[in-house]
């Protein structure tokens, strides 16, 4: 299978494959294409910053989509998607929007599956491995 | 606060201001406390509209810093100092040699709510005053030194009042020499105020506000309106970014920086609001979702900001323009392109916007249509 886009930020981000979200997202590619800026901005310290963040949103994942906490859910969604773009790694975007809208769906089977692919993302880059949210 | 101590690493430094965080979470790190600190003080100077940050060096030690805008209670003046109300916004350029003075007066100035731009020796200044004359936005003071390499304070404001274009710009020179022929004829000539250094705080507003208080001389016809000024203040522009997202914030004011901008950034619209009372920012970058108060409410407390300052002065001074009562341009940062979006933004009082992720192409445009390009320095002296 092809790989998904394999770094972002001029090298800085590592995806482990395709495999990791397309099955979910079968058009995340397309869609993260058009969300694709230049991302020279993002050094190492942005990469670390936003590796903090997300390891801090996959905490709050790990207590909001057990307890159904839509609102807590999408707080989290909108940081992803606002945030992806930005530090070069569209997908995440495009994940943020998909746990948006199935949290607005209660649809947490989904959420879980969503946020378990973030958790692989964040270990494939470097994040501490945590139990699945 | 700066120390000698062991110092923290860039990978640490990213959780410091964090709550609950320390450098050394082991259970076995000499050093106590619970980590609360930092978060709290960056808190509590995030609320008062203020920035704080460090800059370490593994072994060498810190240096903690933080910044907050006060602005001067209207109804608690001291009496002995002077109501800078006047000098709000006012655009000033401050000429010394001396980079330390620049920065006081820089400070001071910006304190104050002017629109301060600097220059290091005459020549320099001459040039920006032609371009700023130019540009349609004149320096309305002139706060130059007298001593400087090449040409002087005393040829400089020579050179003003000889320049009809410039007849509006008024001159305060600044001198450690204290009395000279010099600054004795310009004075008697009323060409310029001289003030001697080191300048009181107090004196310089005072004077500042006593100079702007004076009628333009006969026959030379007030600047035009901000509103109606083509306005460029191009690089020299000042920007407030408003984003709540930290990775976002950096992102885009490394994307400024880039394009030659020099922007402050805060963490909502309420902080937003705070600042935009003391600085006359050129642009505002105005996220739409934040917590605490979003871009959108944000945007109407400033709109409604801006028609009270300009009331105010208009019954202050009914028959003068108030550029300084300008309208701050908002450009919103959204993360939908939908349609809608930008009839909410337009609603709120926001004049333009740009979508997430922001594209370094996408701002540049944004800018130059609001403040127009950079244009190379002139050839040719006003």
């Amino acid at each position: 299978m092809k790989d998904a886009h394999p770094a972002g930020g001029d090298g800085l981000w590592q995806a482990p494959g395709g495999d990791l979200w397309r099955d979910l997202i079968p058009d995340i590619d397309e869609r993260a294409a058009r969300k694709r800026v230049d991302s020279s901005a993002v050094d190492e310290e942005v990469r670390a910053m936003f590796m903090d963040q997300v390891r801090e949103a996959l905490a709050d994942l790990r207590r909001s989509i057990p307890a159904g906490d839509a609102m807590a859910v999408r707080r989290v969604a909108h940081m992803f998607q606002g945030t992806g773009g930005a530090v070069g790694v569209p997908e995440i975007t495009i994940l943020g929007e998909a746990l948006s809208a199935a949290a607005r769906a209660a649809d947490w089977g989904r959420c879980a599956d969503l946020a378990e692919r973030l958790r692989r993302w964040h270990v494939a880059n470097g994040g501490e491995a945590s139990g699945a949210p | 606060m700066r120390d000698t101590g062991i110092g923290i690493s860039r990978e640490q430094v990213g959780c410091l201001f964090k709550a609950f965080s320390q450098v050394d979470g082991s259970t076995t790190r000499r050093q106590g406390g619970t980590g609360l600190g930092l978060a709290i003080s960056r808190r509590l100077i995030e609320l008062m509209g203020g920035r704080i940050g460090v800059e370490s060096v593994p072994g060498a030690g810190s240096t903690f810093w933080f910044e907050i805008p006060f602005p001067v209670a209207e109804d608690q003046q001291r009496p002995d100092q002077p109501d800078t109300t006047l000098l709000q916004g006012v655009r000033v350029l401050i000429v010394d040699d001396n980079e330390t003075n620049r920065l006081i007066l820089d400070r001071q100035t910006l304190a104050w709510g002017m629109s301060a731009e600097m220059a290091a020796d005459g020549a320099r200044a001459w040039e920006m005053l032609g371009r700023a004359l130019r540009d349609g936005c004149p320096f309305r003071l002139l706060l130059t030194d007298m001593m400087m390499p090449g040409m002087d304070g005393a040829e400089l404001i020579r050179r003003v009042k000889a320049d009809p274009g410039l007849a509006a710009t008024r001159a305060i020179l600044m001198t450690s020499i204290g009395r000279s022929t010099i600054t004795d004829r310009l004075r008697e000539s009323g060409l310029a105020h001289c003030l001697t250094k080191p300048v009181k705080r107090a004196l310089l507003a005072e004077i500042m506000v006593r100079v702007l208080k004076e009628l333009p001389p006969e026959g030379v016809a007030p600047g035009p309106s901000a509103a109606a000024m083509p306005r460029k203040p191009i690089l020299g522009a000042r920007l407030l970014l408003v984003e709540d997202n930290p990775v976002n914030q950096k992102v885009t004011l490394r994307q400024l920086q880039t394009l030659g901008y020099r922007a402050d950034a805060v963490c909502n619209g309420m902080e937003a609001v705070v600042v935009l009372r003391t600085i006359p920012y050129d642009l505002v970058l105005m996220d739409c979702q934040m917590p605490e108060m979003d871009g959108y409410e944000a945007t109407r407390r400033i709109r409604a900001m801006e028609e009270r300052r300009r009331e105010q002065l208009t019954r202050m001074e009914p028959d003068r323009p108030h550029p300084e009562s300008r309208r701050v341009p908002v450009v919103a940062i959204t993360a939908h392109a939908m349609s809608g979006d930008r009839e909410r933004c337009v609603e709120a009082g926001m004049d333009d916007y740009i979508t997430k992720p922001v594209r370094i192409e996408d701002l540049k445009d944004v800018l130059v249509r609001w403040l127009g390009a950079e244009e190379l320095p002139p050839k040719e002296t006003p």
